[in-house]
């Protein structure tokens, strides 16, 4: 079997293509992995099904096996030609997965399918195939829709009049934007790590979801080689100025009403003199920030920036060596040098790109803020570089202080202090010790048994048995589990499974110990703190359970070549008020953590990253945000269905040109 | 001294969605009346006994009205001028006060109705294809379109909203007076600077985000222009009888089994659409119908933020009572850039707000109707608010997605700011008394709630 299919496709948006400066290099050979393929095209995580409802119609499955395809790296690029947009969505939509799996260092699972049956228990339904449909909507609008597990693509006929580089009426294509399918397919992965991502339980959760969708999105321009070494040639080395790199989805932007720029410029824009402006950093300008969109933009700008300031660091030396300089742009800068450059940009970028994906294994399982994104960013790139030669850490810190960007009750902006903290303080006494050995040394043979899993489905069973194993051992304690674990191995099923999970879990507390160890885990093993909302007691339904959310391992090598073997564990607990007519009927309060354990040697607790479900700041804080004011961002334009303050973020709105 | 003076607010209670405001001001020597709206949204013969019983009222206290205003053109702000109309004919108007939208020698009004009539006819037809229609979707998008394409005024000639604004058009037996932002006017047959009119919207231009180089007019509003942008091929891909057939694609690609237009469906074809009708839950048939409930809300927003925004300043003391229409947050937002005509007599935006006494909420309480930072500034001691609207209201009511209204955030925030003084035509007497307002500002009675402000 081959390793890889090579697939044309195009580099940045199709209208790139018909400018002089870009068009040798829009068209592109995309290396993606091999895999068997079935038409459409296919495949293992991916099938791509062309209906085109406005039209009443399907185009021909393209079949990428056909010798004629398969021999000339796929079909032409061409947007006249439907079966080339499949291949285009599938090319990118695979790339991305690449790009997750790599720094992930495990396989993508996609969120499964929650449903409810007759008798009214929940059923979980593993989802093999992300669907993509890339003619479904009449609309300049993309998104992913985790009802039905599906990314959904629009078209639209560009605006009448000329504006940017489009043709004035000509049809636009959202899935031949290799941005936007990235900024898609980015959501659908982050939904699958984090399924509470799109709960609108503070101002920064949406913002977060684009943000990271765009970060994505930029830095995997920047992996490019050729689009890298053609816009060091003409920038002469600098990236600061206004370039391809700082605007995303130009065409589908230049192509709206309102365009005529990029549909999200967060670097930068052009002035009242036309003339393209960097975007400086305000750190006042995050706390003034309402919107999704805007808040995020901050975010993407910031990350831009901190490459930018490795890319300066680490060039400076090429620059002086070439004894070039960067003030005067008439001279010509050497082929030699934009190599090295390249080289540079290329490094730079892929490494931030990893850790901001790595970090998504650091961040607590519900109510994202920036905070603790930017506190996961720190810690991730701890454990992958520990010694930070190449300074990614301080360049880091430094945007997100001049961005404004600050971890809650963090004091200082250090490495030390924004890196989750140690557990070593926290878990101080030998039976909690004792506690975490015991969960560790149960952990250990499941990972290394689920490591050797191949295919998809079998690992998702497989966590979902380890899942219902330590759901046992929390709910009832170390001393229980010992006696039960076989028993509890042989009754395990399918069915039974979910209602396990949904047990309540105080009852069976073994000790008081363990409720105190667990307490200190974000967890509420007895109903006993009263929260109030304005004064009054919130009805929260008395029954609430845990559940095991997630457990994943991580394998993979440091920048520094150590070997990383780890294990992260999701804890999550849930109160809900459920009371038709009331208030608050519909909030639900979440809390739990994320657990860091190392498997080699060492093994312990690295990290315990913890939303307190006991924290009524934290409950005070997001009911003002749900029941307030800002809350209205996503829906401005309905007064129908957006006054219900919790419900979840609706992508398909926040995307909506 | 000359200028002072009494006024008095009643606020008629439909007991549905509807505004109608009748503004009594009582100088020493003279008297004025404005009536500002007068309408219902469902217009049912109750409704229509009510508006009459309403004009019986008015009648009982005016000789004839000074002023009749009309905001914007929707059913619950205008209708009633035409139930009533032979009342109104009959109490006899003296001038009539509409946007400059309704100018029929504005070029940039003339060329936004064009726009806007297009949409609306192009919104009635959509409603009779997704009529035809089955699915889930489909519901929720009737339900919309039915809102706005049976509130919308579809023709001058025959819609009520059209017709009243013919009817008020000719009403005045003094000419028409269309205002843009920026007008200072007085209320007529009072001593001089008794009492000012603030015209602070419609805009005639957005602040636009994006643009750079806004053109009149496309910018006047992002609602319509977002509609207009993609409406044609939406009506288009609706009419399946004439298909575009080659778009997006030249036909040859196209294949369905249904349609004759197209090429017969290949096995490949066949197989991936088997395939995708086996998991219903994942089809995507009607998703791209959104749209069309997404016009429907945006041309509704569309029209709500039309609404003539008015802000009466009482001269001697300085207070204002701020009437709002419907206006969203758009028109809110221009208020900033309004350039006054009159320097002398001209208030800053924010003194404007800070002495705001009497706040007409906008469009019945819903949540984007009340700017966060504008309200915030609305800091006066004797703020009360009212709202015209009822919570037993059919729109309200409904189990299935209810409107807000008014919203509970709003509410809260204008409960405080209030003091807890809000009159809403859905409440009686009693909650009123153990408030905080004024000892004997306040009269409640079946038809109207009336507020008192004396100098």
């Amino acid at each position: 079997m081959p390793t890889y299919r090579y697939l044309k496709g195009y580099t940045l948006d199709p209208s790139f293509s018909t400018l002089l400066a870009t068009y040798t290099i829009n068209e592109t050979l995309y290396k993606i992995r091999w895999e068997e393929l079935d038409h459409g095209p296919t495949g293992d995580y991916l099938e791509v099904i062309d209906i085109d409802p406005p039209n009443n119609c399907f185009y021909e499955p393209v079949n990428l096996n056909d010798v004629e395809v398969i021999s000339q790296h796929g079909l032409n690029p061409s947007e006249g030609n439907p079966q080339f947009h499949q291949q285009f969505v599938y090319t990118i939509a695979m790339k991305i997965i690449d790009v997750f799996e790599d720094a992930l260092g495990r396989k993508i699972i996609w969120r499964p399918q929650l449903s409810k049956n007759d008798e009214g228990t929940y059923t979980e339904d593993y989802i093999g195939k992300l669907r993509l449909y890339p003619h479904a909507l009449l609309e300049a609008n993309a998104y992913y829709t985790p009802d039905k597990k599906a990314v959904l693509f629009g078209y639209f006929k560009a605006k009448q009049i000329q504006q940017g580089i489009n043709v004035p009426g000509g049809t636009v294509f959202t899935c031949l934007s290799p941005d936007i399918i990235a900024h898609e397919m980015t959501h659908a992965i982050l939904d699958s790590i984090h399924p509470h991502f799109i709960e609108n339980t503070n101002l920064d959760v949406g913002a977060f979801h684009e943000a990271f969708a765009d970060t994505v999105a930029l830095l995997q321009r920047l992996g490019n080689r050729d689009l890298v070494v053609h816009q060091l040639e003409q920038a002469s080395g600098k990236l600061d100025n206004e370039s391809v790199f700082g605007e995303l989805a130009t065409q589908v932007g230049q192509a709206i009403v309102h365009g005529h720029t990029s549909l999200r410029s967060a670097i930068g824009s052009r002035n009242e003199s036309d003339v393209w402006e960097r975007r400086t950093p305000d750190p006042e300008e995050i706390n003034a920030a309402k919107g999704v969109h805007e808040r995020g933009a901050i975010f993407v700008a910031c990350i831009f920036d901190a490459f930018i300031r490795l890319y300066d660091y680490r060039t400076k030396d090429l620059f002086r060596i070439a004894q070039y300089n960067t003030l005067s742009s008439s001279t010509l800068i050497s082929p030699d040098l934009i190599q090295r450059l390249a080289t540079e940009v290329l490094d730079i970028s892929q490494s931030l790109l990893k850790i901001c994906i790595q970090a998504l294994d650091f961040v607590p399982p519900c109510d994202i803020t920036f905070g603790d994104y930017i506190r996961a960013l720190i810690t991730a790139d701890c454990e992958i570089a520990p010694e930070d030669v190449r300074g990614y850490r301080v360049a880091l810190i430094e945007a997100f202080r001049e961005w404004g960007f600050y971890a809650d009750r963090v004091n200082t902006m250090s490495v030390e202090s924004l890196k989750w903290n140690d557990t070593k303080d926290m878990f101080e006494s030998s039976y909690e010790q004792d506690s975490l050995d015991s969960i560790i040394n149960f952990l250990k043979p499941k990972i290394r048994e689920l490591l050797g899993l191949k295919g998809r489905k079998e690992i998702y069973t497989k966590t979902k048995e380890i899942n219902l194993l330590l759901h046992e051992i929390i709910t009832y304690g170390i001393q229980n589990m010992n006696n039960k674990k076989q028993s509890m191995l042989d009754a395990y099923n399918e069915n039974y499974k979910y209602q396990i999970q949904s047990k309540d879990m105080y009852s069976h507390i073994e000790s008081d110990q363990w409720k105190k160890f667990l307490i200190k885990l974000g967890l509420q093993p007895d109903v006993s703190t009263i929260y109030k909302y304005e004064g009054k007691i919130i009805p929260f339904t008395p029954k609430f359970k845990l559940q095991v959310l997630n457990v994943r391992p991580v394998y993979r090598s440091s920048r520094e070549g150590l070997r990383i073997d780890q294990v992260v564990v999701t804890l999550l607990q849930t109160l809900r008020v459920s009371k038709e007519g009331h208030e608050l009927d519909g909030f639900k309060f979440r809390g739990g953590c994320t657990l860091i354990f190392d498997l080699s040697e060492k093994s312990d607790l690295s990290y315990a990253i913890v939303k307190n479900l006991t924290s009524t700041r934290r409950l005070n804080n997001q009911l003002k945000y749900q029941m307030g004011y800002d809350n209205f961002a996503l829906n401005a334009n309905s007064y129908i269905d957006d006054d219900n303050p919790f419900q979840s973020i609706q992508l398909k709105n926040l995307h909506q040109l | 001294m000359s200028n002072t003076v009494t006024t008095k607010i009643r606020m008629y209670r439909l007991h549905e969605l509807g505004d109608c405001f009748l503004l009594s001001f009582t100088s020493a020597s003279h008297k004025s009346h404005v009536l500002l709206d007068c309408g219902s949204f469902r217009n049912s013969n109750k409704a229509v006994k009510k508006i009459k019983s309403i004009a019986k009222n008015i009648e009982g206290i005016v000789d004839d009205l000074d002023v009749v205003i009309a905001t914007h053109q929707h059913n619950d702000h205008m209708s009633g001028f035409m139930h009533a109309k032979s009342d109104y004919e009959r109490i006899g108007i003296q001038q009539v006060y509409l946007s400059w939208l309704d100018d029929p020698s504005d070029k940039l009004a003339l060329a936004i109705a064009k726009k806007h009539d297009k949409v609306k006819k192009q919104l009635a037809d959509m409603r009779g294809i997704v009529k035809s229609k089955r699915g889930p979707v489909i519901q929720q998008i009737r339900a919309a379109l039915d809102t706005v394409v049976d509130g919308l005024t579809f023709s001058d000639d025959n819609s009520m909203t059209g017709q009243a604004t013919q009817f008020l058009k000719s009403a005045g037996s003094k000419p028409i007076k269309y205002l843009s932002p920026g007008e200072i006017l007085q209320v007529p047959n009072l001593p001089k600077d008794t009492v000012r009119i603030h015209v602070l919207g419609p805009p005639r231009d957005y602040p636009t985000i994006r643009s750079k180089d806004p053109r009149k007019g496309e910018s006047f509003d992002p609602h319509l222009n977002s509609i207009l942008f993609s409406i044609d091929e939406f009506t288009a891909a609706l009419d399946v009888n004439n298909p575009d057939k080659h778009f997006p694609f030249n036909a040859k690609y196209k294949q369905s089994a249904t349609n004759k237009y197209f090429k017969k469906i290949s096995p490949e074809t066949t197989k991936i659409a088997r395939h995708y009708a086996t998991e219903k839950w994942r089809t995507i048939d009607n998703d791209w119908l959104y749209m069309a409930e997404r016009f429907a809300l945006h041309i509704n927003s569309y029209t709500n933020n039309t609404s003539l925004v008015l802000a009466f300043e009482l001269v001697k003391s300085g207070r204002v009572l701020l009437f709002v229409g419907d206006a969203q947050a758009g028109n809110w937002r221009s208020w900033e850039t309004v350039k006054w005509e009159d320097e002398k007599n001209a208030l800053e935006l924010d003194t404007m707000l800070r002495n705001t006494v009497f706040y007409k909420v906008g469009h019945h309480g819903s949540h984007n109707a009340t700017l966060k930072g504008a309200f915030e500034k609305m800091t006066n001691d004797e703020l009360v608010a009212f709202i015209p609207v009822n919570k037993e209201d059919a729109n309200i009511a409904k189990d299935y997605r209810p409107w807000k209204m008014p919203a509970k955030n709003l509410y809260k925030e204008l409960k405080k700011s209030t003091k807890g003084r809000i009159a809403r035509m859905d409440e009686g007497k009693i909650r009123y008394s153990s408030n905080n307002w004024k000892a004997g500002s306040l009269k409640v009675a079946p038809l109207y709630i009336e507020y008192t402000i004396k100098d």
